[in-house]
């Protein structure tokens, strides 16, 4: 099982919807089943990209509080990804969760493994964003660190915060990989071509080389609940997602 | 390197290499184990054997081609020798091509033989006089035949050195675009790319060598960056142009681009490691690639079917040349050292191909030149018949000039190979007499019944058509992929006219004759017959069709009492009457309209429409006014409705304002809004200089079949035909009705 979480240092990325329509990707790569998906943002969104208006559990909070096991809140999509949603939880119900993260720092990667995700290939955790508690724990178990970035001035700075953290991070925990990937390109944008190279100049090859393009289908695709690809599979945003999963996996088999 | 190491080299190159479409039954057959087995024979490792092999091989040649023949020994020779050649032509192997290539040389010299020797008339009368241009015509031919095998029997097919990581070692390069009256807009494109090389900025420097002195490309240069450079005089043309450039131009390197060959960004990168490699190096030429067609391709509608009149020489000759270290400079997408060019004395002005003239002197001085067969560049071809033929008239006249003025076959200075790459370069322009020869020899036995080959029909039969199967299929062999058989006769055939008088002008007096510029990136707004080009055509077609004629009466009922020899020459005309026709195919001049031309090119793209939405696509096809993308879905904008395009090098991407121009649903045609200079810069960028634009090009085209070019041929003479008829037609039909309407006024 490889483990992705999907980071960021900013809101407004587009991380959920990066994490989602990458793991769609991914299904398409290697299987239906052989991907699964974390959220561990209390937003709670992730599970809307895969078709799931309705509450069918309590979601991976609520279980964890109430000390039970992930397996039932486990939603088989179909578009080949497995869904652990966060759940629709009460303030009380947030709190105790997140002591429960400060007091086990592996309780998530402890969950993982009970849950049955363990036979997955990728498991893609989509975290909120800046440094958290459920940052924290997925940085405890992930193989892989994805970055989402906008190729923008807020997102450049906030990469030296990042990199920091990674240092940290890797001190800790030196088997953990880190990759960047440009979210939300426009490739009119004179500074973001500009923000680009220049982030590729500094990180080299730790910059997933294709950009994920601004895409209207992208926003209307999670209006119609689905994944880009299934919503618009000629866009450029889900081929170039495609791009992107593919080579996230050459990055991590290396 | 010994005969035996050079011949297995060989046998191997050519097993890995070859791309031919042939099955593996004829890679590993009879005649390719046989081969194997003669080269790797244990008897040339005994002292002497090469030595002894070669002298009894030049016996027996001697004697296969001096040995006289009676009709029916000569008929079987021929039955068993073709037979043995037209069946191991279709096994793959070097040392199966050297095979043909020397049972042509056999039986092509052993015709020449023959002739010489037996078919001459023995007392001087009109015979003689007609048979005496016949046998310097057929001379001329063999010994191109020869030279030609012997020029191109090792193509080189060099490949690019790579450079230092250190790019302090890096050579500094100085870009010469000349020009004299081409419109910016043809030369724009390729100052872009040339400022856009890969190479050290501080190393790279481009320079615009304006001979027509023109305010809008000075103010052009500055906008861009680069320096205008113009001289008080116009002497010697773009030699005098760039020979004026050099003193005030200090770059170790100069790389020279005709104004509308635009450069890839990877031409400095592919061509440069060749300097620091080899010491002597003087010259690095790479391809000359149009993305318009030629007027053979545009007239007879052949565009990128079979390969052009240049990949012959491109593909093969150069490669082949390089093998004996006499690459010519071609003009433009070379690189030259400076230090070497002044040692000549610059580009050489002594005569209108300066081109060749540098190169010729700069192996004198014993430099070597290289010859690189990967295409670097782009540029347009000639837009009409005429331009391309006064393009010809100009190369036939330099080469002739040369041969005048500075010798290669007798100077001094160079190597036996390169004396013979150089004299088969000259003597090939030289066609134009033996070509008009052979159109119209058939005729004086037609017309005077003069016997201009001293010999029975079925001799002639039994020693000529061996002599052109032989040499069809060795050189189908060699020049397949670059060149279909018979299209040669179709070029030459087309061009004999023009550049009969410049060379011959040029051998008595190389001073007579002006140089003209080749125009280029115009239009031919209408369809028309080019009467003035077709005009000698007509008149030899006029005789041919005369002699068709007379030769079908005497074949039964007038004076038929030789019809072996009339049906021999009839089947000539007839031949002559193929390539005539097809020649006036080339002249009926088909329109042009377009001034962007339309560069096939698949390319990663992105549509983006206003309301956000994209789509990923290729493009099919593009110009400088805009591109065409293949969509994978229907997507709905109409003509009329702005949007972006993005088209993609790698990590890069380059975006575009456009307008949608057409929709079908399957292809979006699309026109850029307003382009900026640095839109501009993107769209070459994305384009034109794209380091993998060309790569596809040479020998892309099948091996041909030599029945298969004769095809061809008889198809465009066909067209030929019927579009000179139909012309005919109408001329009559007008002459007419204007006879009628002056009746009528009477």
């Amino acid at each position: 099982m490889i483990v992705i979480a999907v980071i960021s240092m900013k809101g407004g990325v587009g991380k959920t919807s990066a994490t989602a329509n990458i793991a769609a990707s991914l299904a398409k790569l290697l299987g239906n089943g052989a991907v699964g998906v974390i959220d561990l943002d209390p937003q709670n969104s992730l599970h809307l990209h895969f078709g799931q208006s309705f509450q069918v559990g309590g979601g991976l909070a609520a279980a964890s509080v109430m000390d039970t096991d992930w397996a039932d809140e486990i939603y088989c999509s179909e578009y080949g990804v497995d869904c652990v949603p966060y759940g629709d939880v009460t303030e009380q119900e947030r709190e105790a969760f997140e002591e429960l993260l400060e007091t086990q720092p592996e309780f998530i990667g402890k969950q993982l493994y009970a849950s049955g995700f363990a036979q997955k290939r990728v498991v893609l955790i989509d975290t909120p964003p800046g440094p958290s508690v459920y940052l924290r724990q997925a940085s405890q178990c992930a193989d892989v660190a994805l970055v989402v970035l906008l190729a923008d001035g807020g997102s450049y700075a906030t990469i030296p915060a990042m990199e920091t953290w990674l240092e940290e991070m890797h001190i800790k925990r030196p088997e953990l990989k880190s990759m960047y990937v440009f979210n939300q390109v426009d490739g009119m944008n004179a500074l973001g071509q500009d923000v680009i190279e220049v982030v590729r100049l500094h990180l080299t090859s730790r910059v997933v080389r294709s950009v994920i393009h601004v895409d209207e289908s992208v926003a209307e695709a999670l209006a119609f609940q689905k994944p880009v690809a299934a919503y618009a599979p000629h866009s450029q945003a889900s081929h170039d997602i495609d791009h992107v999963a593919k080579q996230l996996m050459q990055y991590v088999v290396q | 390197m010994r005969i035996r190491e050079s011949l297995s080299g060989l046998r191997e190159r050519y097993r890995w290499s070859s791309k031919s479409n042939l099955n593996a039954q004829y890679r590993y057959g009879l005649p390719n184990r046989l081969g194997d087995k003669f080269i790797d024979a244990e008897i040339w490792s005994l002292p002497g054997m090469v030595l002894l092999v070669a002298v009894i091989g030049a016996l027996l040649s001697i004697f296969l081609i001096s040995v006289p023949f009676t009709l029916h020994e000569q008929f079987f020779f021929s039955l068993v020798f073709g037979g043995l050649a037209l069946y191991i032509r279709r096994y793959v192997g070097t040392l199966i091509t050297l095979i043909l290539i020397f049972m042509s040389l056999i039986v092509s010299t052993r015709y020449i033989y023959w002739r010489l020797t037996e078919t001459f008339s023995a007392t001087f009368d009109f015979d003689l006089l007609f048979g005496a241009g016949l046998i310097i015509a057929e001379l001329y031919a063999w010994l191109v035949l020869v030279i030609g095998f012997f020029q191109t029997i090792w193509p080189l097919k060099r490949k690019p050195v790579p450079l230092p990581e250190d790019t302090t070692l890096w050579p500094s390069v100085d870009i010469f675009i000349p020009s004299y009256n081409e419109p910016l807009s043809v030369v724009r494109p390729t100052v872009i790319a040339a400022m856009a090389l890969d190479w050290p900025r501080d190393k790279l420097k481009v320079y615009i060598l304006d001979d027509g002195r023109r305010d809008e490309f000075r103010e052009f240069s500055e906008s861009v960056g680069v320096t205008h450079v113009v001289r008080s005089n116009n002497f010697h043309a773009k030699a005098g142009n760039i020979n004026a450039a050099l003193p005030n131009t200090h770059g170790e390197l100069i790389a020279i681009f005709d104004c509308d060959h635009i450069p890839t960004r990877s031409f400095l990168q592919m061509t440069v490691g060749w300097f620091l490699k080899e010491k002597q190096l003087a010259m690095v030429q790479t391809p000359h690639h149009f993305i318009s067609p030629d007027p053979f391709e545009r007239n007879l509608d052949k565009f990128r079917m079979m390969p052009n009149e240049g990949e012959l020489f491109y593909g093969l000759v150069q490669d082949g040349n390089d093998m004996w270290n006499a690459t010519f400079f071609c003009g433009s997408c070379a690189l030259i050292r400076r230090d070497r060019l002044l040692e000549v004395g610059g580009i050489a002005v002594e005569t209108v191909t300066e081109d060749a003239h540098t190169a010729l002197k700069l192996h004198r001085l014993g430099y070597t030149t290289a010859y690189l067969g990967i295409v670097q560049a782009a540029g347009l071809a000639t837009e009409s018949l005429s331009a391309h033929v006064g393009q010809r008239i100009r190369w036939a006249r330099g080469m002739a000039q040369i041969f005048r003025v500075d010798n290669p076959v007798l100077g001094r200075g160079l190597t036996l190979p390169q004396r013979l790459c150089y004299a088969n370069a000259m003597m090939h322009f030289f066609y134009g007499i033996p070509r008009i020869i052979f159109l119209t020899a058939p005729l004086s036995y037609m017309f005077f019944q003069a016997h201009v080959i001293q010999a029975s029909a079925d001799l002639i039969a039994v020693y000529a058509l061996p002599h052109l199967i032989h040499a069809n299929v060795a050189n189908s062999r060699i020049q397949g992929k670059y060149r279909h058989t018979f299209w040669a006769e179709v070029y030459e055939t087309a061009l004999a006219w023009y550049i009969l008088l410049p060379t011959t002008v040029a051998v008595i007096n190389p001073k007579l004759g002006k140089f003209n510029v080749t125009a280029k990136g115009g239009m031919v707004e209408r369809e028309y017959f080019d009467w003035q080009i077709a005009v000698p055509y007509l008149t030899i077609l006029g005789l041919n069709l005369l002699g068709l004629g007379i030769g079908i009466i005497r074949l039964f009922w007038w004076n038929a009492d030789e019809w072996g020899t009339v049906l021999l020459n009839l089947l000539w005309t007839i031949y002559n009457l193929m390539l005539l026709f097809a020649t006036l195919a080339v002249a009926f001049e088909t329109k042009q309209i377009r001034r962007h031309w339309r560069v096939n090119m698949k390319l990663p793209a992105m549509v983006r429409l206003q309301n956000g939405r994209t789509m990923s696509c290729n493009t099919e096809d593009f110009s400088e006014g805009g591109f065409a993308l293949r969509l994978p879905a229907h997507l709905a904008v109409e003509a009329g409705e702005h949007l972006h395009i993005s088209i993609f090098r790698g990590d890069r991407e380059f975006s575009f304002p456009s307008v949608v121009a057409y929709n079908n649903g399957h292809v979006l045609r699309i026109k850029f809004d307003d382009m900026h200079m640095e839109d501009y810069q993107m769209l070459v960028a994305a384009t034109f200089s794209r380091g993998d634009a060309w790569q596809e090009w040479l020998g892309e085209h099948k091996t041909d079949h030599p029945l298969t070019g004769l095809k061809e041929v008889f198809q465009i003479s066909i067209t030929g035909f019927t579009r000179f008829n139909s012309l005919l037609g109408e001329y009559i039909k007008k002459y007419y009705s204007s006879i009628k309407a002056r009746r009528e006024q009477a």
